[in-house]
C-alpha cells in the first residue's frame, strides 16, 4: 500500500466519520461514500442500496450518475451482487459476468450490456441484521483483491453506523425508522434536483452542488432545503441567485 | 422472503396489476386484503387535498361507509395517518373516542371495534391511505403489519391511475407490476422533479403523469424518466397525457 494511498485513505475515514457527529447532515452520506469508494477503487463505479421497511432495497447514490451506472444499480434491487449480499449478508464476487448470466439471468446479461464485465458487493450489516449492500462494478473483468473489499466493507460500516448514529437507541425499529428517513429524505432531495435542473437547465450534478451550498450556507439540512423546494415554500430562482452571487464555482460544469 | 411473503406479495401484485385499473384494481386490492389478513374490512382514500378527498373503493358497502365517515367528519386514523405519513394503528376504538370523537361513534355504531390506517406515499408525499378495518378489538400481528404495508405499497398504482386520469381499460395490464418497482427509481425521482416545474404540479400528479404517458406510449417508466432528464421529452402541459 502506497503512503499516498494510505494518506487518501485516513482522509476518507475522517470524512465519513464527521457524519457521526450530531450537527452532520446525514443525507449527504450515500454520496459521500460511494465517491470515496470510487476514489480508492480505481477504475470502479460505486453504488449503496439501503433496504426499506418491508425490506426492498433501493439505490441511494452512484458515484457516476450516468444512465448505464445508475441501471445497473437498479437492477440489483431484485437481482445480481447486491441483493445476493443482502439477503444472505455475504460479500458477492464476480469476477466475470459472462459466467454468471445462469446465476442471475437478468442482471448479468443486461449488465454486460450496459458495458460491465465484473460486479462484487459487500453487505450493510450490523447485529447480525442487514440493512442494505454496497456494489462495485468494473468495466474490466478480475477479481477485487481481499485488501479493496476489506476496505469497501470497512467504509460501508462506518456509513452505517453514521446514518443510524443520529439517534441512539438499541431499539431496531428505531434504528430501522431511522433508515426510513434517509430512504424518504434520498426521494426529495433528487426531486429537488431535478427542480433546480429544469428550473434553470442545470445538469444533475451542478443541481446537487447548487442545493448543497444553499443548505450549508443557511444552516440547513439537504432534506430540509429539498422539502422546501418541492412543497414551493422556497422558489428556486432565490436558491439559484444565491449561489450565482456567493459561490458562482459550484455552478461550474465540472464533476464534483 | 418466507413463503408466506412470497404468497402475499405475489396476491397484491395480481390483485392490482391483473384487470383493468383505477377503481376497479382498488376494488380488488381491499378483497384481497381481507383473503390475506384477518380483518374484516378494507378501504382505499384519496387525499391530495382537502377538496381532492374520499373513498375510492372498498372490500364491502360497510367499509366504504366506515371510510367514508372520516370525510364527513374530517377526522379519523386515515386522515392522521395521511399528515403524518405514519401508520396509525388502533387496537380498540372504544380507547380512542377523546381523539376522534365523531369518527369513533359512527364506526362503532357500524360494528367496527379495531382500525389501522397505512399511509400511500408517491414520490414522498402522502397521497391516500389504506384502511384496514375489524369488527372485534386487538392489533395486528406483525406479519399482518408487513403485509398490510405491502398492500399500502401496491394501492400506490390504482391512486395514481385515477390521479393522472388514467383510462381504467388501459391501466393495470401486464405493466403494473413493473410499474412498482419502477416508482423507486433514481431517476423516477429526478424526472418528477423536473415535471413538477414544467408542469407546476405537485410531486404526487408529476408521477401520475409520468405514468399515464408510459402508458399511453407503450413504454418503460424509465426511458420516460431518462428522455425527461436528457430533455429529449417535455410533458404536455394540458390536463391530458395523449
Amino acid at each position: 500500500m502506497s503512503s499516498r494511498r494510505e494518506r487518501s485513505i485516513v482522509e476518507q475515514f475522517r470524512v465519513l466519520n464527521e457524519f457521526v457527529l450530531p450537527d452532520a447532515d446525514p443525507a449527504e452520506l450515500p454520496l459521500r461514500l460511494v465517491l470515496a469508494c470510487a476514489e480508492l477503487l480505481e477504475g470502479t463505479i460505486c453504488g449503496l442500496l439501503l433496504a426499506d421497511l418491508t425490506g426492498d432495497l433501493h439505490v441511494q447514490a452512484v458515484s457516476q450518475e450516468r444512465r448505464a451506472w445508475v441501471e445497473a444499480f437498479e437492477l440489483q434491487r431484485d437481482q445480481g451482487p447486491c441483493s445476493d449480499s443482502h439477503a444472505t449478508g455475504d460479500r458477492v464476487v464476480a469476477a466475470d459476468l459472462a459466467a454468471e448470466v445462469t446465476r442471475w439471468p437478468v442482471f448479468a446479461p443486461t449488465a454486460l450490456d450496459l458495458g460491465i464485465r465484473a460486479a462484487h458487493s459487500v453487505p450493510l450489516r450490523l447485529n447480525g441484521r442487514s440493512y442494505g449492500a454496497l456494489g462495485l462494478l468494473r468495466a474490466e473483468p478480475g477479481r477485487a483483491t481481499d485488501d479493496d473489499l476489506q476496505l469497501a466493507a470497512a467504509f460501508a460500516h462506518v456509513t452505517l453506523i453514521a446514518l443510524l448514529a443520529h439517534r441512539t437507541a438499541e431499539d431496531q425499529d428505531v434504528l430501522t425508522h431511522q433508515l426510513q428517513q434517509a430512504l424518504l429524505s434520498r426521494i426529495v432531495i433528487e426531486q429537488a434536483k431535478g427542480i433546480l435542473a429544469a428550473a434553470h437547465d442545470l445538469e444533475m450534478t451542478q443541481a446537487f452542488r447548487v442545493l448543497r451550498r444553499y443548505a450549508r450556507d443557511h444552516n440547513e439540512s439537504l432534506a430540509d432545503v429539498a422539502r422546501g423546494l418541492a412543497t414551493g415554500r422556497y422558489r428556486p430562482e432565490q436558491v439559484l441567485r444565491h449561489v450565482e452571487t456567493a459561490a458562482p464555482h459550484e455552478l461550474s460544469p465540472a464533476p464534483d | 422472503m418466507q413463503t408466506w411473503e412470497r404468497a402475499v406479495v405475489g396476491t397484491l401484485d395480481e390483485a392490482v396489476a391483473e384487470g383493468p385499473g383505477g377503481s376497479a384494481a382498488a376494488e380488488r386490492l381491499c378483497r384481497t386484503c381481507t383473503a390475506l389478513f384477518d380483518v374484516d374490512g378494507a378501504a382505499l382514500s384519496l387525499l391530495l387535498s382537502e377538496i381532492t378527498a374520499g373513498t375510492l373503493a372498498a372490500s364491502s358497502q360497510q367499509s366504504r361507509d366506515v371510510d367514508a365517515l372520516q370525510f364527513n367528519t374530517g377526522e379519523g386514523p386515515c386522515i392522521d395517518s395521511v399528515a403524518s405519513g405514519q401508520p396509525v394503528l388502533v387496537d380498540d376504538l372504544r380507547h380512542a373516542d377523546s381523539r376522534w370523537p365523531l369518527f369513533v361513534e359512527g364506526a362503532l355504531a357500524h360494528g367496527v371495534e379495531a382500525v389501522f390506517a397505512l399511509p400511500v406515499m408517491v414520490g414522498a408525499m402522502n397521497v391516500g391511505a389504506l384502511d384496514l378495518f375489524r369488527s372485534r378489538p386487538g392489533p395486528l400481528t406483525d406479519r399482518e403489519l408487513w403485509g398490510a404495508r405491502r398492500a399500502a405499497g401496491v394501492a400506490r398504482l390504482p391512486l395514481l391511475d385515477l390521479i393522472g386520469r388514467v383510462d381504467r381499460d388501459v391501466a393495470g395490464g401486464g405493466d403494473g407490476t413493473a410499474h412498482l418497482r419502477s416508482l423507486e427509481r433514481l431517476e423516477i425521482h429526478q424526472a418528477t422533479g423536473m415535471v413538477m416545474v414544467q408542469l407546476d404540479v405537485d410531486a404526487g400528479t408529476a408521477v401520475a403523469r409520468l405514468r399515464a404517458h408510459a402508458i399511453t406510449e407503450g413504454r418503460a417508466m424509465s426511458d420516460v424518466a431518462w428522455d425527461v432528464i436528457d430533455r429529449r421529452l417535455t410533458l404536455p402541459r394540458d390536463g391530458d397525457a395523449s
